[in-house]
């Protein structure tokens, strides 16, 4: 049922953005990832889902930086950067938008997003270009600039930490559950704008606990369970496959 | 009592809360970005006092230079305090206290290395403004005291004007917010301490450069101001800016009107009673909000 790993990875290294090898992390002593590797390539969207515990944000976390990975290498484009510091990790190119959104509550939503462009914040022409790019593609946030973080629903501040993030202008971009705690309207909302940037040209990592949704997106999809992948394939194959999904998603 | 007299013990008290005001505002300022209260911080006041004495009052530089290198001497010791004893504290996890030590090492280091140096002695301070009263309708108008009242209102202003309008300031407060959300966004959290707490120390020096016509020169002067900062920083409200500025200017009243009514010996005693009206009556201070904390 699920297809060979070759057949789907970039093969040389030219073409892969980022490439994840044998990376194990984990908190303390306990490992929560065993050892993944897996790679995006420029204009790449791929989906991790996975249970709750699977590893899933333990793996993202580890990519930008936040935590340390215990074995393994990764690479954007051809810098390692597996043991630099969040800030540098940014500044090379990777942007999250971590779980539970995590916008600043008290800062306005403009603030904010000056914020999630920090990292480019000298390139003063570059950044009023993004801050242009991102209002227009979330008007909602247009409206509310002045308004502070906190009093935005959820679904609002979904759409300002992704414009955080795209504030960065990041060579790849990491979701962390975008879906959760969203009315489904509002996911399939924020989904149609995932597409929208993957179709644009954006590499997209997006880690899921909304399988099939999230899989039917994906140039190509993982499943992860206990800190391994136990499928892969091309996504919208993995999102057809029910029996798949029930078996390790419940 | 006459109004004269009120008006003029109004006046020492708004100069002697000023430099209050002024300490807590920098003990807010490291405070806020890195949640940790630096017992260091009265250290750069009392530096701030002795880098003086030395260049402005032994060396006899013109004002502008003395002032502005103890200022930067002290912002980068500040700044080093945060990488050297602060940063390794907090690396063994959330809630690591070890800092409670380091920085009151780092004190006790600072104020030894003064002292071997410089002797203990309290000594004079040369005069930055005049310290001859003019008599006003009977109020006694010290210009050295206008200047330290200008001062924190420069200071407290000054930060509020960093927090507010630029985006370093949005970005240290974004870390006092969410360290980790922070983090996520690429900002450089270990660079921002530093500056939070390189900022704070100049901002203590600074204090203790201009204040020191009045209060002298001392490798202990940092004590005492620091611990009636610490009050005042309180009762403004940890870690608000206006709050700090409030306190400070309440404290200094307070300590002045009830030395004068209640008695000079019950001077402390006012203080630190206020402290505890606070901590029952209104604990979040003044300007201080209510929030929830994860333990």
């Amino acid at each position: 049922m699920s297809v060979s790993v070759s057949s789907l990875e970039p093969s040389t290294t030219t073409d892969v953005l980022l490439r994840v090898e044998g990376v194990s992390a984990g908190y303390g002593h306990v490992s929560v990832v065993h050892e993944v590797s897996f790679a995006i390539a420029p204009k790449q969207l791929v989906t991790i889902v996975g249970a709750n515990g699977a590893g899933k944000s333990t793996l993202l976390r580890t990519i930008s930086g936040i935590n340390r990975a215990t074995t393994g290498r990764i690479r954007l484009e051809d810098v390692e950067i597996q043991r630099l510091s969040s800030a540098r990790i940014a500044t090379l190119g990777i942007a999250q938008v971590p779980e539970n959104r995590r916008v600043f509550p008290k800062h306005s939503v403009l603030d904010n997003l000056r914020l999630g462009g920090y990292v480019g914040r000298k390139d003063k022409d570059g950044s009023a270009a993004r801050l242009e790019d991102v209002v227009e593609r979330f008007p909602v946030l247009r409206e509310r600039t002045k308004q502070s973080a906190g009093t935005l629903s959820g679904g609002e501040q979904q759409m300002l930490a992704i414009g955080m993030a795209l504030m960065a202008d990041p060579k790849v971009l990491l979701l962390d559950e975008p879906s959760l705690g969203l009315a489904p309207l509002i996911v399939d909302q924020v989904f149609e704008h995932i597409r929208a940037l993957s179709e644009q040209g954006r590499a997209i990592l997006l880690v899921e606990q909304l399988a099939q949704k999230a899989l039917a997106l994906a140039d190509v999809g993982y499943v992860l369970q206990l800190g391994r992948f136990v499928a892969q394939g091309p996504g919208a194959e993995l999102a057809k496959d029910r029996a798949l999904l029930r078996a390790y998603l419940g | 009592m006459n109004s004269a007299r009120l008006a003029n013990l109004a006046l020492a008290g708004l100069t002697q809360g000023s430099i209050y005001a002024i300490v807590a505002c920098g003990f807010n300022v490291s405070y806020a970005t890195t949640g940790v209260l630096n017992f260091a911080h009265g250290e750069f006041l009392m530096l701030g006092t002795m880098l003086g004495v030395f260049f402005y009052g032994s060396l006899g530089w013109p004002l502008l230079v003395p002032m502005v290198l103890t200022v930067a001497i002290c912002a980068l010791i500040g700044a080093l305090v945060e990488i050297g004893a602060v940063r390794p504290a907090l690396r063994l996890g959330h809630g690591a206290s070890g800092w409670i030590l380091s920085t009151l090492g780092v004190a006790i280091v600072l104020r030894s290395i003064v002292s071997l140096r410089m002797g203990q002695d309290l000594r004079a301070f040369p005069d930055i403004l005049s310290r001859t009263p003019h008599v006003i309708g009977g109020v006694r108008i010290v210009p050295q005291q206008l200047l330290v009242i200008a001062l924190a209102i420069a200071v407290a202003v000054g930060l509020h004007l960093l927090y507010e309008r630029t985006l370093l300031g949005r970005a240290l407060e974004a870390v006092s917010q969410d360290r980790e959300a922070a983090a996520f966004r690429g900002l450089p959290i270990g660079k921002l301490s530093s500056t939070a707490f390189g900022v704070a120390a100049a901002v203590a020096a600074l204090a203790g450069f201009m204040a020191a016509p009045l209060t002298g020169a001392s490798p202990r002067v940092g004590f005492p101001f620091v611990l009636k900062a610490f009050v005042a920083a309180i009762i403004g409200g940890i870690p608000r800016i206006e709050g700090a500025f409030a306190g400070g200017l309440f404290l200094g009243l307070v300590e002045v009107y009830g030395a004068e009514y209640i008695g000079p010996s019950c001077r402390n005693v006012v203080v630190f009673a206020s402290l505890l009206i606070f901590l029952f009556a209104r604990p979040q201070g003044i300007f201080g909000r209510v929030s929830a904390r994860t333990v």
